[in-house]
């Protein structure tokens, strides 16, 4: 097993304002402020959103059976109210998260990216503030809405969104030519050689793989069997609603409007499954890389791994439950949430008292 | 840098620009018209059932499910596309520790690329055609990288029996 000492090439990579320094500090914060965001998103938007958008809709419904069509309008705008305030920030939860794997990602690039250093510095921190102002504004769509907007239907929140995009794209278009340019001969040779922590590096790394594994079967599962399923019994459900508004049988709208939620739940902890089983694989991969940089004790490095990897497995597992255990099973997923959050932030820790050791070694601290 | 990690690493950021690109796009140009006709044709469809107009009515959810459909295959190509590349980069970074020769890594990091990119165009694929062409690009997508990534799986596994770790 190598020790924490052995990664002389990491230890390069990590030297004071080096692009890597910022890219792995900065998406580990991005990844860590994606996953407190998602929690905070399931606990207080998520569940309470369900019975407001099931409540809405019932209306809306209601309203079509007394012949009352500007009360259906209404009672739909509330539910596009709602689905939209939760929907942008369970896009802004996406959006912090990959971007932060992205940054992590490229902090290890970048000794393959023939680039001028002054350069690369800058493309990190550009891409570390747009990472930041992407979220945020994506956040924002829903309450900033098109309040002085010079466009009809997309307002100031969307524009700032789309062009912290676009920034992040550019940037990635640069490193890949920076790449080319290596392939082609320019810069430093030498590239890094990864280095593996032993035991708790093959933990991550062989859990990781699994539940991307996991994921993709479960996703292929889905995708065969359920996808066009789930697509044409909504319509089923919502054009016999029609039917039974128009007949006025509200005993069968009841039936159908929880038929209608069911399927909504259904689908719903599918794809959450799915998706979380496969991004905490990749945490867990890229956890695996920064392992021998994770300065602490063999015992806290130890319990850090299994305590995400037990989050990683439980979250998704909890998250499907939801569909027979309702909240319990929510809460459990949020408290699995938080055990991979904990366990990310001692890795952050743990990384920070490595770069602080490097400067430490260099003189440079104050 | 070997061969392998070159395809895997340069695939996986030139795909990663696609699918953001893609996103970029999408959230320009087509999103909000989509979710608006989305919102719209549903809301019309119960209106017109209160004003008793059930043909215009099952014609308005009639555009909600087509509308729905593209929606959801729009975000899938986006989402996919993204993620997979994200994979594609993570084991481009380790990938001279899977225990195979260069020239099968070589195989194994094509057909990954081949299945990342495949899989987001078949769902794409099934909005602008019908019949079993999408459905066939996407499975030969899906079936591609996971079984890329099994063999992966295998070859650090055999990585780790030989001791070839540190």
């Amino acid at each position: 097993m190598s020790s924490h000492a052995s990664a002389p090439e990491f230890t390069d990579l990590l030297k004071a304002a080096d692009p890597a320094r910022l890219f792995i500090i900065g998406g580990m914060f991005l990844v860590i402020a994606g996953m407190i965001f998602g929690d905070l998103y399931a606990v207080f938007i998520l569940h309470p959103n369900v019975g407001n958008i099931g409540r809405e809709m019932g209306a809306a419904v209601a309203a079509a059976a007394a012949g009352d069509p500007d009360s259906v309008f209404s009672h739909f705008g509330a539910v596009g109210n709602f689905l939209e305030n939760a929907g942008t920030k369970k896009d802004a939860h996406v959006h912090i998260i990959h971007a932060g794997y992205l940054a992590f990602l490229l902090a290890f690039l970048q000794p393959w990216v023939a680039l001028g250093r002054r350069h690369k510095v800058l493309l990190a921190k550009t891409f570390l503030w747009a990472s930041v102002v992407l979220p945020v504004a994506i956040f924002l769509i829903h309450y900033v809405g098109l309040v002085y907007s010079p466009l009809q239907s997309i307002g100031w929140a969307s524009i700032f969104a789309d062009l912290s995009g676009l920034v992040l794209i550019l940037i990635l278009a640069v490193e890949l030519i920076g790449m080319w340019r290596h392939m082609r001969g320019n810069g430093d040779r030498d590239g890094i050689v990864l280095r593996f922590d032993g035991r708790n590096s093959r933990a991550l790394l062989t859990g990781g793989i699994a539940l991307v594994l996991v994921g993709f079967l479960f996703g292929a599962y889905y995708a065969g069997i359920h996808l066009q399923e789930h697509e044409s019994r909504e319509l089923i459900i919502l054009a016999d609603l029609m039917e039974q508004a128009s007949a006025q049988e509200s005993a069968a709208l009841d039936q159908g409007l929880a038929a209608y939620g069911g399927l909504q739940v259904e689908r719903a902890v599918m794809i959450a499954a799915h998706a979380h089983v496969i991004e905490f694989g990749l945490l867990a991969l890229m956890m695996a890389i920064v392992q021998p940089y994770v300065f602490l004790s063999r015992v806290w490095r130890r319990r850090l791994v299994w305590m995400m990897l037990g989050g990683a497995v439980v979250l998704p597992v909890a998250v499907y439950s939801e569909m027979w255990y309702g909240l319990l099973a929510g809460g459990v997923a949020d408290f699995a949430g938080l055990m991979v959050i904990l366990a990310l932030f001692g890795m952050l820790i743990g990384v920070l008292r490595h770069t602080g050791k490097v400067d430490a070694e260099k003189g440079e601290t104050s | 840098m070997t061969g392998s990690q070159k395809i895997l690493l340069t695939g996986g950021l030139a795909l990663a620009i696609l699918g953001m690109a893609y996103g970029f796009w999408y959230a320009v140009v087509d999103e909000h018209p989509t979710l608006e006709r989305m919102g719209v044709s549903l809301a019309s469809a119960f209106a017109e059932v209160a004003k008793g107009e059930m043909s215009q009515a099952r014609e308005s959810m009639k555009v909600y499910g087509e509308t729905r459909f593209e929606y959801i295959r729009e975000v899938h190509t986006h989402g996919h596309l993204v993620a997979l590349s994200t994979l594609l980069l993570v084991l481009g970074l380790f990938f001279n520790q899977v225990a195979f020769s260069e020239r099968i890594r070589l195989y194994l990091a094509s057909l990954l690329v081949f299945g990342t990119a495949a899989l987001p165009l078949g769902s794409l694929l099934e909005i602008f055609l019908t019949g079993p062409v999408p459905k066939a690009v996407a499975l030969l997508g899906s079936v591609s990288v996971i079984g890329g990534l099994a063999a992966v799986t295998a070859g650090l596994a055999l990585s780790a029996e030989r001791s070839r770790w540190d």
